[in-house]
C-alpha cells in the first residue's frame, strides 16, 4: 500500500467518523447537519486515489472516478451552506444557484468534457481533466473564496467564543482550499509532492473541533506550539539528512565504508535531545509569544498563596474579587459564599455589578447542584450551545440561571466535595474568550479560594467563639461579683441589725413606756416622745429591710401556690389611689386563666410595689403624668411579668449599677438604694430572674420572670377567650 | 403574790428596760445575763415565764432553755413557758428555738403592747 492510498483512506475515515459525531452532537442543528454532509462528501471525493489504485487503468476506474466526481460536485456547496448556517445568515438566491451549478457538474461528471480518463503514474493516480474541469475548479475556488470572506466579516462583527470559532474555521478553511488546490494542480502536472488528503484530515479535525468544543484552546497558543513543534522535529531530523547530502564525500574520506555512522550518530544524538530542545524552545518562545497570558495567570498564582493568609472573610473575599478584576480584568465580578445558617449562597462581594444582581442564591438551585457534582467552571457560551442542541436538557435551566447571575463564567470553588464559593465573571475586557487554559487555571484557582475560605470561616467561627465565651465569661463574672456583693451585704445586714436591735428595743420601750403615761406629760414633751418613737420605727422599717436583704432561703412556711396576677391585682388597688392623685395611669393586660408560681406572697408583693414605685418616680421625673403598664403572661415554664414605664429611663452608664445595694438615684433621703436589690434578691430566691430594659428618656422595662408551679404545668391548659384590665 | 419572769439577755439595756417595762405592768423580775445564771435562778425560784434573748456569748438563749427543760424534767416539776425575744437569728438556730415549743417568739424591737399583751395572755392576767 502505498501512502497516497493510505492517506485516501484514513481521509474518508475521518470523513465518515467525524462526519457522524458531529451530527450526533446537535441533531437539531442545520450547522451540525451541513458539516456531517460535507465531511462525508469531501471523505468520498478522497477516495480517488484508493479506486484508481485498486481497478488499475481500466474503465473501472474511470467509471469510479465519474461517480466520485458526481458527489464531489456538491462538496463546495454543502460547505456554503454551513458557512451560512454558521454565521446564521442566509443568502437563498446564492445557495440555489451553487446548488444548480453543482448539480450540472454532477451531471457532466460522466461527461468526457468534464472528465477525459484517468492515468497512472507510479505511484499515483489522478483523472485526466477534460475541458470543463477548469471551470470545476473555477466554480470550487470562488466559493471557498466566498465562504472565506464570509467567515471574515462575521470575525470582524462578532465577539467572545463566536469570534474564537470563526478563527478556527477561517484556518481551517484556508487549509481546505490549499488541499484543493494541490488535487487540482496534480492533474495538470501530474506530481503530487503531498498526499493532499493528509491535508482534509487536518481540515476535518479543526472543523469539528471547532464545532463541537466549546473551550477552545486560545489559538495563539495552538498555532505557536504547533510551529514550534514542526520547527524543531525539522531539524532535529533534518540536519543528519542535510548532513548526508553535504558532507557525504568528505564522511566517506574520512570513515570510508562505515560512513553512514556519522549521521547515524547525529540523528540518534538530536533525537534524543529532540524532546528536550522542544520544551525549552516552546517554553521560551511561548513564554515571549504569550506574556499577557502569563502574566495574569502568574498573578493568580502568587496571590493564591497570599490568599490563605487573610484570616478575615469579608477582606478575603473582596480580595480575590479584586485579583480577579485586575488579574483577569472582566467587566463584572461577584462572589457568592455558602452562608450554612440559611442554606443560600449570599452574595459577599463584587465589582461593577448590576442593581439587579441576585443577593443570593439557593442551594437547592440547579446550578449549584451542578457546580457540586461536576466540580467545573461552567461557560455561558458552552451552556447555551449545549441549551440549543438538546432543548429539553438541563443546560436551560443552567442557562437561564447563568444569564440572571449575568455571568459569563462560574467558577465553582470546591474542597473535599464542599462548595464554598462561587465565582462569577462577566467578559473579558479585552473581547477575548475565555480559553480551555484559563478555565484550567479558574478551576485550580477555584480549589485555593475554598481553602482560603475554609480557613477564615474556621477563624471567624473561633473568634467568635472566643468572643461569645468572653462575654459569658464577663457576665458569669458580673454575677459572682454581684453574688460576692449581695453576700458580704447580707452578712453586714445580719451583724447591724443584731447590733441596732438592742438599743433599737430599749429606744422603743421606754418611749412606749412613757408615753403610756403620757397624761402626765406636757404637749411639747409628748410631741418629741411621739416623735422619737416614730423616728425608731423609722429605723425599725430599715433594719428589717437590710434583713430581707440578708438572702436567707425561703421558709417552707412561707411558701404556697400564689397566682401572680392576684398578687399584682392587690399590689395595684393598693397603690392606685396614690397613683392616681399623682395622674399616674395604670394598666393591666393579662389573658384570663391561673399564674400560679410557688413562692412568698408578702416578698413577691414587696417586688411589685417596689418597681411600680420606682416607675411611678421615673415618670415624675419629667412628666406631670404617665402611664405604667403591666402585663403577664406565659411563656413555656415560666409567667412572665412587664412593668413598663414612659418616665426618664436608665442612662447607659449606670444600668450595670442599679441592681447594687445603696445605688440610688434619688435625692438623699429618698431611698437608700436597696429597692431593686432586694427585688432581685426575692426573685433569685424564686428561682427567678429580673432585667430591666431602659433608653434614657423613653421608659424603662423591668421583666420578673418566675417559674411556674411544677404541678401546675400542663395541667391547666391555658384560656384564652378574654383580656382582663 | 406577783408572777415570776425571769429575763436571760447580756444586754444591759435591755434588762434595764425591759425589768422597768414589766415591773411596771407589777411583775417580778428576775434578771440572768447568761444561760449558767439563768439555770440557777431556774432551780432556786418558781418562775412562772422565761424571756430569752438568743443570740449571747457563751451558752445561747437556746441552750439554756434546752438546758432548763431538761432540768426541770429531771425534778418532776412543770414546764415554765418561754418567750424568745431576738434581733436577728439564723436559720438554724430559729429551727432549734421554735423546737422548744416556746410561747412566742418576738423580734426586736418590738412594741411594749404587743410583749406585755402576750405574757399577761400567757401567765391568765
Amino acid at each position: 500500500m502505498n501512502i497516497y492510498v493510505l492517506a485516501s483512506i484514513s481521509a474518508f475515515l475521518t470523513g465518515l467518523f467525524f462526519g457522524y459525531f458531529v451530527y450526533s452532537k446537535g441533531r437539531n442543528n442545520a450547522k451540525n447537519k451541513f458539516f456531517s454532509i460535507g465531511s462525508i462528501l469531501t471523505g468520498i471525493w478522497c477516495l480517488l486515489p484508493l479506486f484508481l489504485v485498486i481497478f488499475g487503468d481500466n474503465k473501472k476506474s474511470l467509471y469510479s472516478a465519474r461517480v466520485i466526481y458526481m458527489f464531489a460536485s456538491f462538496v463546495p456547496s454543502v460547505w456554503l451552506s454551513f458557512m451560512f448556517s454558521t454565521v446564521e445568515r442566509r443568502n437563498t438566491r446564492i445557495i440555489f444557484s451553487s446548488y444548480i451549478v453543482s448539480s450540472l457538474f454532477a451531471l457532466l461528471s460522466f461527461h468526457p468534457l468534464f472528465i477525459k480518463g484517468t492515468i497512472k503514474f507510479a505511484p499515483f493516480f489522478c483523472v485526466v481533466p477534460g475541458p470543463l474541469y477548469f471551470l470545476f475548479i473555477v466554480f470550487f475556488t470562488i466559493l471557498f473564496i466566498y465562504i472565506l470572506i464570509n467567515f471574515c466579516i462575521e470575525y470582524k462583527v462578532s465577539n467572545g467564543y463566536k469570534k474564537h470559532q470563526i478563527i478556527y474555521l477561517i484556518w481551517a478553511f484556508i487549509i481546505g482550499v490549499l488541499g484543493g488546490i494541490i488535487h487540482f494542480l496534480a492533474a495538470y502536472i501530474h506530481k503530487e509532492p503531498f498526499p493532499h488528503d493528509f491535508v482534509v484530515i487536518i481540515y476535518t479535525l479543526i472543523v469539528t473541533y471547532a464545532i463541537v468544543k466549546y473551550r477552545l484552546m486560545d489559538i495563539a497558543v495552538v498555532i505557536t506550539r504547533t510551529t514550534i513543534f514542526l520547527v524543531t522535529f525539522s531539524l532535529v531530523l533534518g540536519l543528519p539528512f542535510l548532513f548526508v547530502a553535504l558532507g557525504k564525500d568528505w564522511l566517506i574520506k574520512l570513515l570510508g565504508q562505515n560512513w553512514w555512522i556519522g549521521p547515524l550518530i547525529l540523528m540518534a544524538a538530536l533525537g534524543t535531545s529532540g524532546p528536550f530542545i522542544f520544551f525549552y524552545v516552546e517554553k521560551r518562545i511561548v513564554s515571549i509569544l504569550l506574556r499577557e497570558q502569563r502574566r495574569y495567570q502568574d498573578a493568580l498564582r502568587r496571590a493564591a498563596v497570599d490568599m490563605t493568609r487573610i484570616r478575615n472573610l469579608q477582606q478575603l473575599l473582596d480580595f480575590i474579587i479584586g485579583l480577579f478584576n485586575n488579574a483577569v480584568r472582566v467587566s463584572h465580578s461577584a462572589i457568592y459564599c455558602l452562608d450554612s445558617k440559611t442554606s443560600r449562597f449570599t452574595l459577599k462581594a463584587g465589582i461593577n455589578l448590576k442593581n439587579e444582581q441576585p443577593p443570593s442564591i439557593d442551594i437547592k438551585n440547579p446550578l449549584i447542584n451542578w457546580l457540586e457534582n461536576k466540580k467545573e467552571p461552567l461557560l455561558y457560551e458552552e451552556i447555551r450551545h449545549k441549551a440549543e442542541d438538546n432543548p429539553d436538557s438541563v443546560f436551560k435551566e443552567l442557562k437561564e440561571q447563568m444569564l440572571n447571575l449575568n455571568a459569563t463564567v462560574i467558577v465553582p470553588c470546591i474542597l473535599e466535595d464542599k462548595l464554598f464559593d462561587i465565582l462569577i465573571l462577566g467578559d473579558k475586557l479585552s473581547g477575548k474568550i475565555y480559553t480551555h487554559e484559563d478555565l484550567n487555571n479558574f478551576s485550580e484557582l477555584g480549589r485555593e479560594v475554598a481553602l482560603a475560605t475554609e480557613n477564615a470561616l474556621l477563624y471567624g467561627n473561633i473568634e467568635e467563639e472566643v468572643r461569645q465565651r468572653t462575654n459569658q465569661l464577663i457576665e458569669v463574672q458580673k454575677q459572682l461579683v454581684q453574688a460576692e456583693k449581695l453576700a458580704t451585704v447580707g452578712t453586714l445586714a445580719g451583724g447591724v441589725a443584731h447590733e441596732i436591735n438592742n438599743p433599737l428595743t430599749a429606744i422603743l420601750t421606754n418611749v412606749q413606756m412613757l408615753l403610756v403615761d403620757a397624761e402626765k406629760l406636757d404637749s411639747d414633751s409628748k410631741e418629741s416622745l411621739t416623735l422619737i418613737e416614730e423616728a425608731t420605727k423609722r429605723c425599725r422599717t430599715i433594719v428589717q429591710k437590710l434583713m430581707t436583704y440578708a438572702k436567707k432561703p425561703l421558709e417552707s412556711g412561707e411558701l404556697s401556690d400564689i397566682d401572680v396576677l392576684n398578687i399584682l391585682k392587690k399590689v395595684i388597688s393598693f397603690l392606685g389611689y396614690q397613683l392616681e392623685q399623682e395622674n399616674i395611669k395604670i394598666i393591666t393586660e393579662a389573658k384570663e386563666g391561673e399564674y400560679l408560681i410557688t413562692g412568698s406572697q408578702n416578698e413577691l408583693e414587696q417586688v411589685f410595689t417596689n418597681i411600680i414605685l420606682n416607675a411611678r418616680d421615673a415618670i415624675k421625673k419629667i412628666k406631670k403624668s404617665g402611664v405604667i403598664s403591666v402585663s403577664v403572661s406565659k411563656n413555656n415554664d415560666w409567667i412572665e411579668i412587664k412593668i413598663k414605664d414612659d418616665g426618664i429611663g436608665i442612662p447607659k452608664e449606670i444600668m450595670p449599677k442599679i441592681f447594687d445595694p445603696f445605688f440610688t438615684t434619688k435625692d438623699v433621703g429618698k431611698g437608700l438604694g436597696l429597692g431593686l436589690s432586694i427585688c432581685q434578691a426575692i426573685v433569685e430566691k424564686h428561682k427567678g430572674t429580673i432585667t430591666v430594659e431602659s433608653e434614657l428618656n423613653k421608659g424603662a422595662l423591668v421583666t420578673v420572670r418566675l417559674p411556674i408551679a411544677k404541678a401546675k404545668i400542663g395541667k391547666h391548659p391555658q384560656t384564652i377567650s378574654k383580656t382582663a384590665g | 403574790m406577783p408572777k415570776k419572769i425571769l429575763i436571760i439577755d447580756d444586754e444591759e439595756l435591755i434588762i434595764k428596760s425591759l425589768t422597768k417595762l414589766l415591773e411596771k405592768n407589777k411583775f417580778e423580775v428576775f434578771v440572768a445575763k447568761n444561760g449558767q445564771d439563768a439555770l440557777i435562778i431556774t432551780e432556786e425560784e418558781d418562775i412562772d415565764l422565761v424571756i430569752a434573748d438568743i443570740r449571747m456569748p457563751g451558752m445561747n438563749g437556746v441552750e439554756a432553755i434546752e438546758e432548763m427543760q431538761k432540768n426541770l424534767a429531771k425534778r418532776n416539776s412543770n414546764n415554765i413557758p418561754v418567750i424568745f425575744i431576738t434581733g436577728y437569728a439564723d436559720e438554724e438556730i430559729k429551727q432549734k428555738a421554735k423546737a422548744l415549743k416556746p410561747v412566742a417568739y418576738i423580734y426586736k424591737p418590738f412594741d411594749i403592747d404587743e410583749l406585755v399583751d402576750k405574757v399577761k395572755a400567757v401567765l391568765n392576767e
